[in-house]
């Protein structure tokens, strides 16, 4: 059975819990006592440990999201201030960089998130359509390329099972 | 007096360095990461979360207003993450439960978790895992939501009421419910060692 505990009982203890209200009543102390030791009591039972190579993964992730980003924001800096004609020539320059094979003439859809984000380089959507636009056309080259690493947490996976949780769950 | 790693990293991270998004990673991926296994009972798509999560700080870090604490603003757009893959699950159709056992009657998170040199801890590690899992998907989506946002994210109870949009008292009173309800469904489950 469920204990009854009227309102002004609960916000005076999550008040207390929060640190907001230094001496509520005693029902409401009361709780919070008994909140606080649950939470201890749970905080041992949730714990997981991750492994410091998932987290590697992830940053390896981020980062050529970052590199897209900041690609994006050059470019079509540069496809601004350059105008229309000069457009064309800074993706074919930027293409040229990447390494990439040259990719078919944009669609429809391509020239509309570049004319989009020509007309306010500073949206943020804009600027994720041309992201997108940008991927398009010159191929996904900002993706991480497995390295070593990834091989040997392959090989780990293979033989442990689960190597980015440890602790209980193991 | 050493400067808040995380307001540190946030700044950096501001600023597009690759850095502070690494350091924002080592700081806070650990607790990200635990609330998104325990939120989804999966780690694969923990680790997906945790990805898709870096991927749009890449695009809203720029808006966060520095005036307000970063954590739980981070973990109001995981817990929106959370939602959002619940959901899809749930459209998707009935998924077997994490805590139902597999074919071999083994529970099948835990089928790919083998591996201690004790046997028996492993076991009773196991059955407790389980037993945790169990009792969390027992639990309503707000309530299981406010206990990890708690402990994960170490929000008030003021920040959970605000992003889950709900009164005060109503946060602490599921907290306290959910706390009751794990505790009474683990007992006989309790840690060994």
């Amino acid at each position: 059975m469920e204990p009854q505990i009227d309102n002004k009982t609960l916000d005076a203890a999550a008040r207390r819990l929060d640190g907001q209200a230094p001496a509520p009543d005693a029902p409401a102390e009361a709780l919070a006592r008994e909140v606080t030791e649950h939470e201890a009591w749970l905080a041992e039972r949730l714990a997981v440990t991750v492994a410091p190579e998932l987290l590697d993964r992830v940053a390896r992730q981020t980062q050529a999201a970052l590199a897209r980003r900041r690609r994006a924001r050059w470019v079509g800096r540069a496809l601004a201030g350059a105008g229309a004609l000069a457009a064309g020539v800074v993706l074919a320059v930027t293409l040229l960089h990447s390494g990439t094979p040259p990719a078919p003439a944009p669609a429809l859809s391509t020239q509309e998130a570049v004319e989009a984000f020509l007309a306010d380089p500073g949206s943020d959507k804009d600027l994720e359509a041309f992201e997108a636009a940008l991927d398009e056309l010159a191929g996904d080259f900002s993706q991480p390329i497995p390295d070593s690493l990834d091989f040997r947490l392959d090989a780990l996976e293979g033989d442990r099972g689960n190597p980015w949780l440890t602790g209980e769950d193991l | 007096m050493d400067p808040d790693p995380i307001q540190t990293a946030v700044r950096s991270a501001r600023a597009g360095q690759p850095e502070g998004y690494r350091a924002l990673l080592e700081v806070l991926g650990p607790r990200l990461m635990g609330y998104f296994y325990r939120a989804t009972g999966d780690r694969h798509e923990a680790e997906d979360l945790l990805g898709e999560l870096m991927l749009r700080l890449v695009r809203t870090l720029p808006k966060y207003d520095e005036r307000g604490r970063f954590e739980p603003w981070l973990f109001r757009i995981a817990a929106n993450l959370v939602r959002d893959r619940l959901r899809r699950r749930r459209s998707a159709g009935p998924r077997l439960s994490l805590s139902v056992g597999g074919e071999d009657g083994e529970p099948l998170a835990d089928e790919i978790c083998d591996g201690g040199p004790d046997v028996a801890d492993t076991l009773v590690a196991r059955e407790e895992g389980q037993a945790l899992r169990a009792a969390l998907e027992t639990l309503d989506e707000p309530t299981r939501q406010t206990l990890l946002l708690r402990h994960f994210g170490q929000m008030s109870f003021a920040e959970i009421a605000q992003t889950m949009g709900c009164p005060l008292g109503t946060a602490l009173a599921r907290a306290h419910r959910g706390l009751r309800a794990l505790r009474s469904r683990l007992a006989g489950h309790e840690p060994t060692g």
